[in-house]
């Protein structure tokens, strides 16, 4: 693979990995990096199984041997950090011999699409459940029946709340994926990215003040995006960590500035999707960086219309 | 036995009141404050406050402070106060799965009784500080004109907040209650209720210590609030001239404004002129700039008489639903901090053609009233009767979408009443229920509380059957309705459990939600 | 614009001042110069000095601190005194805690803190023993 091809795959917003013909790694895009928190250094030459957790090893290892040996491209799913792919392991051929491997990963939303089915599949058993307990309370109207009425019309709430609830979360599941546009306070975002990470880091802080001007696009990616970034950078150790909000001008300024005691934290890369989600707010990402202070990643990003 | 406390549930304040030997105790909170803001506020941080704190960020944080939560508890989110508080509020109010109006702030939906309960909760912890003892049982207040849903979702919210609420009060009753307490007196009694966010008038009727709502009348938009915005509008427009700094847009300059109105404003109920002193309320290139004005009583009384007037229109028509003329009613009682203003107590005066009593601290009646209420409800010694009415008519729709009264509003309760009903199809076997609450003719104009089915009538021709429709209203104001099939004697029934509030699992959630957020305070002091 | 781009040398001297220890004078210097032409690097900049400033701040300032008003009248009137100080120093009872203060003032936690330790450091107001 020449330096062309590797700055293309560099850019792809799907994990990836290549191996020799021995099934060793030879290398892994960003995205595979950070996704599999991989260090680069010590990639090359790890059997390409042993990158993976446990359950996925042998179907990793089955399908590399075959392929291989000459075999065709093998499909198989697996799961890995909570999420779900389809692994495509293709050969690398050189006139009718295989000289490697490439592993790539296609997020899925089968776990997804499997729930939303379950979500439907529930409606039919919950309608004749309905129609049982209409036809039930019917029955039970006189006075005599009152304590078999009551728990009938008790049935009858519990199936509203189901059914409820069910309608929730096929809400939720449609909704996955899509990407919303609407205004959003951005200090409610950073508290809650502040708050998750608090969880684990208790030196993660916030520095916004009560409200800020909204924003306009979908806070549940700013959230993803930030927490993404803060995961990375919480790897680098830095000393501490101030997820920072105010207004600049015509545009509001959030930043995550890492404090370092001596020196610059760990080098960082975004990744392509964390890029794309700050790019859809129509964010300006800069950095800046001084071993005196440490370094700050600034996302300038405009005010929604009409403030 | 753990004592029971009386609770004034305000719009703006709440107050709390226990019987101590025999004589009622307004209990004072930590800094010394007899009534406590009725506000709950998020800050950036995630803390919670409530009451004063609450308040003292409420501008500068005004998107993530809730005030005045009654005015939206038990509505549905598409009534006309929660549509009005909706345009008047910084905060976001947004549908709720049951239809009901949730507050969200903090990046949390808070449903209204869950916010009722934050401010239960303080007052209860407020009377356990005092008392010394855990406090499990509760009186609370509710405005007269409250119906069925918004007397359900105020005793949720005394559920969540761990109170067992034993009755539910009228508030001009608890007012009247702490009047006549002690009194054997047969008096006809108005209660001018001006509180900061609401105003409410009742004609009542007292005699050998039963208490009888006459009638009920009220605005859930006018109040002590009204009175503070003018006085800050006056403030910013002679500031404007003055120094040609227009302060409207300045959060911390309009937090200032609105405290030092406040208190310019109680000030000049003793006094005939208040300066108003804000240094450093703005600055600029120049350098700072400071607010000095004087506001004297006659330049107060002028800008707010508009809204005393509006008071006195509402006045009448109680009257007049009452049945009386305003020179029968004996006593006037004030209720809310409002009404210490000399101007409030001269118009009232000059309406009813007497002065109103003195011998009540219009800010502590109602909590008082509560308590006195909530000690009879233990006791074994002789009790206050109360009688309450029914703010609203009752009654069923009919064929048509007609609405069939049944029980008038101002009719006293408990009340049990009851009507003949019939099909309206031949052979029909089964007929729906839909019981409703309101004014209008038009059923479908009225609040739905609830709907049953009565299924096993005879099979006969359209108008033949004759099904006898009953209410009863118990003594908290919450509907049972029934109906029978005088044919047959098949009877179905139901206690109203209003749609739009809670569910017991709901509760239960917000309970647990609650005590894991105590857990989450109590790690965060270490 | 990247770190890489060459600072003006006003950029150059307040982090010099960071290390003399004078983070405040360096982020005010910083602050002067936002408008400049560096204005994405300035940002940084100032981000990274007030988000160290604001340990310092803590430290000096503990948040369970009470504060109350040392100087009133036309003493306090003499200074000139920018109107969110004014605010803080309306909100000052002796019993409020620090970090309830900067809660309670709505403003940018950071400027509360900052202007709480200037007016300590101009004699206004005083922490309550």
């Amino acid at each position: 693979m020449d330096g062309f091809e590797r700055s293309l795959l560099t850019f792809i917003d799907t994990p990836l990995v290549v191996g020799d013909a021995g099934g060793d790694a030879v290398w892994a895009n960003p995205t595979f990096e950070t996704r599999f928190t991989l260090d680069p250094e010590s990639l090359a030459g790890t059997p390409l199984a042993e990158l993976f957790a446990g359950g996925s090893r042998e179907r990793v290892l089955n399908a590399v041997a075959l392929v291989c040996e000459g075999g065709e491209s093998q499909r198989f799913r697996l799961r890995e950090g909570g999420h779900d792919y389809e692994a495509v392991v293709s050969g690398i051929e050189v006139g009718a011999e295989c000289v490697g491997v490439v592993i790539l990963l296609k997020e899925t939303m089968e776990h997804l699409e499997r729930l939303l089915a379950l979500q439907r599949q529930l409606q039919e058993p919950l309608d004749e459940v309905e129609v049982v307990l209409d036809g039930l309370l019917e029955q039970t109207g006189g006075q005599r029946a009152d304590r078999h009425r009551k728990e009938v019309e008790d049935g009858l709430r519990a199936l509203a709340r189901i059914r409820k609830w069910s309608q929730e979360l096929g809400t939720l599941l449609c909704g996955d994926g899509s990407t919303s546009r609407e205004r959003f306070d951005p200090v409610a975002v950073l508290r809650r990215v502040t708050e998750s990470a608090s969880d684990s880091a208790s030196f993660v802080e916030m520095l916004a003040p009560a409200s800020l001007p909204a924003l306009e696009g979908d806070p549940m990616r700013l959230e993803w995006a930030l927490g993404r970034m803060l995961d990375a950078r919480l790897a680098a150790d830095p000393a501490r960590i101030v997820l920072g909000a105010r207004v600049l001008g015509d545009h509001v300024l959030l930043s995550v500035s890492e404090l370092v005691d001596e020196g610059l934290p760990g080098a960082i890369c975004d990744t392509p999707d964390v890029r794309d989600a700050l790019a859809e707010l129509r964010a300006e990402v800069e950095t800046v960086a001084d071993p005196r202070l440490g370094r700050s990643t600034l996302l300038r990003v405009p005010m929604a219309r009409g403030q | 036995m753990s004592r029971v406390i009386g609770i004034d549930l305000g719009t703006t304040n709440s107050c709390v009141a226990v019987l101590e030997n025999g004589q009622p105790t307004v209990i004072p909170n930590a800094g010394g404050y007899k009534t406590t803001p009725s506000m709950f506020a998020i800050t950036p941080d995630g803390k919670r406050l409530v009451g004063h704190l609450a308040k003292r960020q409420a501008i500068t944080n005004s998107k993530h402070t809730i005030f005045a939560s009654k005015r939206l508890i038990g509505r549905r989110f598409d009534a006309p106060e929660v549509q009005r508080s909706i345009d008047l509020c910084p905060y976001d109010i947004v549908r709720g799965p049951n239809d009901d109006p949730r507050i969200e702030i903090g990046g949390k939906a808070f449903t209204c009784p869950e916010i009722g309960a934050t401010i239960l909760r303080e007052m209860k912890r407020v009377a356990e500080e005092y008392l010394g003892e855990p406090v499990q049982e509760a009186v609370i207040t509710v405005p007269a004109y409250f119906n069925d849903t918004q007397r359900q979702s105020t005793k949720d919210a005394g559920k969540i907040a761990g109170l067992d609420v034993l009755r539910i009060v009228n508030e001009p009753t608890a007012a009247a209650i702490a009047y006549g307490f002690n009194k054997q007196s047969e008096e006809r009694i108005a209660v001018f209720d001006l509180g900061g966010g609401t105003f409410d008038i009742s004609i009542l009727e007292m005699s050998d210590g039963v208490i009888e709502v006459l009638a009920t009348a009220g605005d859930t938009f006018l109040g002590g609030e009204d009175f503070d915005r003018r006085i800050v509008q006056y403030l910013l427009d002679q500031f404007q001239q003055q120094e040609s700094i227009d302060l409207r847009g300045d959060a911390m300059a309009l937090q200032r404004l609105k405290d030092a109105a406040e208190k310019a404003k109680c000030d000049l109920s003793g006094r005939e002129q208040v300066e108003v002193n804000l240094p450093f309320i703005a600055s600029d290139p120049d350098g700072p700039r400071h607010l000095s004005i004087q506001l004297d009583r006659q330049t107060l009384e002028s800008l707010v008489s508009e809204v005393v007037n509006a008071t006195l229109k509402t006045a009448e028509q109680c009257v007049r639903d009452s049945g009386l003329e305003a020179g029968d009613v004996e006593q006037v009682i004030l209720v809310g901090g409002q009404t210490r203003m000399p101007l409030v107590q001269q118009a009232v005066a000059d309406f009813f053609g007497k002065r109103a009593h003195k011998g009540v601290n219009p800010d502590e009646v109602v909590a008082v009233g509560a308590a006195i209420q909530a000690e009879s409800l233990t006791s074994e010694e002789d009790s206050v009767l109360l009688l309450d009415v029914t703010p609203l008519s009752l009654g069923i729709a009919t064929f048509g979408g007609h609405f069939a009264q049944l029980i008038e509003r101002n009719t006293t309760v408990p009340v049990r009443k009851g009507h003949i009903f019939t099909t309206t199809r031949e052979n029909q076997s089964a007929v729906k229920i839909r019981v409703l609450q309101g004014e209008s003719d038009v059923a479908a104009e009225n609040d739905l509380l609830g709907e049953f089915v009565l299924t096993g009538i005879r099979p006969a021709n359209k108008g033949e059957p004759e099904i006898d429709v009953s209410f009863d209203i118990d003594a908290n104001g919450i509907v049972s309705v029934s109906a029978r099939d005088l044919a047959t004697g098949k009877e179905q029934s139901i206690t109203v459990n209003a749609t739009g509030t809670l569910s017991d699992e709901e509760i239960q959630q917000i309970i647990e939600d609650q005590e894991l957020y105590e857990v989450a305070l109590k790690e965060g002091v270490e | 614009m990247s770190a890489a781009e060459v600072p003006s040398h006003l950029l150059m001297e307040a982090l010099d001042w960071v290390q003399q220890g004078r983070a405040e004078d360096a982020l005010e210097l910083v602050e002067s110069l936002a408008e400049g032409r560096n204005g994405a690097q300035v940002a940084g900049y100032e981000e990274l000095l007030r988000a160290r400033l604001m340990e310092e701040y803590r430290e000096r300032l503990p948040d369970a601190a009470r504060l109350r008003r040392k100087l009133e009248g036309s003493e306090l009137l003499s200074f000139n005194l920018p109107a969110g100080a004014g605010f803080l120093i309306s909100m000052l009872d002796g019993e409020t805690p620090v970090s309830d203060l900067v809660a309670l003032s709505g403003m940018d936690p950071f400027d509360a803190r900052r202007n709480l330790n200037r007016l300590i450091g101009a004699g206004i107001v005083e922490l309550v023993s």
